[in-house]
């Protein structure tokens, strides 16, 4: 048995199937082995801590005025500056970050929670309803992703819920792919079987093959997704249907102080770097993911 | 190929139709009468009762959405709300500009991507790939507008080397026209480029590693040669597809970008039309928006097919 796998491993095969040695196992260690991954990771917990705790950290509240102090520059009480109505933007942004945060991942979550069961359900049974559901993927997919979230942003009135509503349906058709060819192959494979063993194809069995199959693309994609949700979220309160005031976002503050900018740039700068290394986080994350379950990569 | 090219039209068809389906059914989910809705203040009692019978809106939504649709095909866009124009005239003259916009900034992140990725992927793991990589990372985690911004700020209001705002027509100064299309299309192409240029060296890395590559080597064939005309070719494929889908972002990046450096193009029209709730000019903007990435999408199928002899019909799933 061992002689097998050091044959395959001299053949340069990634042996997933060596005893105790897991995908994700060794994902993991390669993910470790990568620094920029770890740093992007770093940033990531960093950003979670901080939109939880940010009313213990941000030294004011988002909406607390020093109108004294309006549309000031950077100093130390005020270290990122002051915003037209005298707030504080360090605080902004570190508030700002919740939204984000909550964007990224819930969009996520509904794409995820709708996309599969579609994905399952076409694939499984096939014919007509898989005729059906993909028509309607092919639809939303027939739209550019903002487009289509300010199109879904005009029927439903402008707010945060609302974006994370709109960006999970527009997510959904990338997660009911990805499931939908997982079933078809393990389809396959369920059939030969139960030619074998004279067993009728148990959905619980193929839920078993199924999403372990496609967990690497999945987990890969919504990484690198997040990033894009922010940024499409930043940019719909950019434009004003997104957030709304006062609740704190990092695009719409950046709209809101872009007037100033002649006068006060650094306070349209620092919401738009929030955004920046956030992103920067979640794409140095995610492609170390990727690379690191990519099982065509030798060890 | 004919076949591949017919077929790809006529799937045209039911996408087409299920846009201006999802388009009809945005406008009926608006919050609001839709009457009351397109008219605005102009509203009129005498006014609402024709609008309500031409279409149809006692009868069947599916009436409704067909006589929706010939309406449409005859060039009957509606009329702004507010300023009572037709609604098509609008669009026709602001399409080009957001044309120019999106093109010119596939230049750009063509003309970056190229160069950049071809370098990054003939010496890998030189400082030249790792700048490459670094900025290019940088480039697809930035926002555009944010980037706009920057530009702006740097080249516009401290350097001052450029216009702050405004657009000129080719027709009128092609000089001008840049001069004020630069920054835009930088903010809008710089992203782009950034995921090309990595998709260049990953495609490209790959294919030097096949066997024909160290063939033509063994020919004799200098480096250049090799890389330009064989390994290229092959890499530019899924590179091709990537840029096409890329469109799609163009698209709704155009958007924004318009916005922050008022290009009177499709995407600030349809932002001005949404805030000031103009209905008419709101539904002709997704229309146009979603068409023009329909029609880019089949363009750039069909450029793949031509590019791989080996695509055709049976194709199957992208």
């Amino acid at each position: 048995m061992s002689e097998a796998i050091a044959v395959e491993r001299s053949l340069g095969v990634a042996s997933e199937t060596a005893p105790g040695q897991s995908l994700y196992a060794i994902a993991w260690r390669r993910l470790l082995r990568k620094r920029t991954a770890l740093v992007g990771l770093a940033v990531i917990v960093l950003l979670v801590l901080a939109a939880v705790l940010a009313d213990v950290i941000a030294p004011y509240g988002p909406t607390a005025i020093f109108s004294q102090d309006a549309m000031s520059p950077p100093s130390w009480t005020h270290p990122m500056g002051t915003d037209l109505l005298g707030r504080d933007v360090l605080s902004r942004v570190i508030h700002g970050s919740r939204v984000s945060i909550y964007v990224g991942i819930f969009s996520l979550v509904l794409a995820i929670f709708l996309g599969i069961p579609l994905g399952v359900i076409a694939g499984f049974y096939g014919g007509a309803l898989d005729n059906f559901i993909m028509r309607i993927m092919d639809i939303i997919l027939a739209f550019p992703i903002f487009l289509l979230a300010i199109v879904i942003m005009v029927i439903l009135e402008p707010s945060t819920t609302n974006v994370v509503i709109a960006l999970g349906i527009v997510r959904i058709p990338i997660y009911a792919r990805i499931v939908r060819g997982s079933v078809l192959t393990v389809k396959e494979l369920e059939y030969v079987e139960a030619a074998r063993s004279l067993a009728v194809p148990d959905p619980r069995i193929l839920l078993r093959h199924i999403l372990p199959n496609c967990m690497a693309p999945i987990i890969v994609t919504s990484t690198l997704s997040v990033g894009t949700s922010i940024i499409v979220e930043a940019s719909l309160s950019f434009l004003g249907l997104g957030t709304q005031p006062p609740t704190p976002s990092w695009g719409w503050d950046l709209k809101a102080n872009l007037m100033l900018l002649e006068i006060n740039p650094w306070i349209t700068i620092f919401p738009g770097l929030a955004i920046f290394f956030t992103v920067l986080a979640f794409n140095l994350f995610g492609d170390g993911l990727r690379d690191a379950l990519d099982p065509r990569l030798k060890e | 190929m004919r076949e591949y090219l017919l077929h790809r039209l006529l799937l045209l068809i039911p996408t087409v139709l299920g846009v201006t389906l999802v388009v009809f059914l945005m406008m009926r989910f608006i919050p609001g009468d839709p009457v009351t809705n397109m008219m605005g203040e102009m509203y009129s009692e005498e006014d609402a009762r024709q609008l309500r019978r031409e279409l149809g809106l006692d009868q069947p939504l599916v009436v409704q959405y067909g006589k929706w649709l010939l309406f449409l095909l005859r060039g009957d866009w509606g009329r702004s709300i507010l300023t009572n124009r037709p609604v098509l005239t609008d669009i026709l003259y602001r399409l080009p500009v957001t044309l120019e916009l999106i093109v010119l900034s596939m230049l750009v992140s063509l003309l970056i991507a190229l160069p950049a990725g071809i370098i990054a992927a003939v010496r890998p793991n030189t400082w030249q790939d790792y700048s490459a990589m670094v900025v290019a990372m940088a480039g697809v985690s930035i926002p555009e507008f944010f980037l706009g911004v920057l530009l702006f700020l740097l080249f516009a209001l401290v350097l001052g080397w450029l216009p702050v705002s405004g657009y000129v027509p080719v027709t009128d100064s092609a000089w001008q026209n840049l001069r004020h299309m630069l920054l835009p299309m930088i903010a809008l192409g710089f992203p782009r480029a950034a995921l090309l240029t990595r998709l260049v060296r990953a495609s490209l890395l790959e294919v030097l590693k096949l066997e024909y590559v160290t063939t033509a080597r063994a020919k004799g064939l200098g480096e250049k040669p090799v890389v330009l005309k064989h390994a290229l070719k092959n890499a530019l494929i899924p590179t091709v597809t990537v840029a096409g889908l890329q469109v799609g972002f163009l698209i709704g990046g155009a958007i924004v970008v318009e916005t922050v450096f008022a290009v009177p193009g499709i995407g600030s029209f349809g932002i001005d039309a949404i805030i000031k709730r103009d209905y008419p000019q709101v539904q002709a903007f997704v229309l146009v928006g979603a068409l023009v990435f329909v029609v880019v999408n089949l363009l750039v199928d069909l450029l793949y097919a031509v590019i791989d002899p080996r695509i055709h019909y049976s194709r199957g799933e992208r």
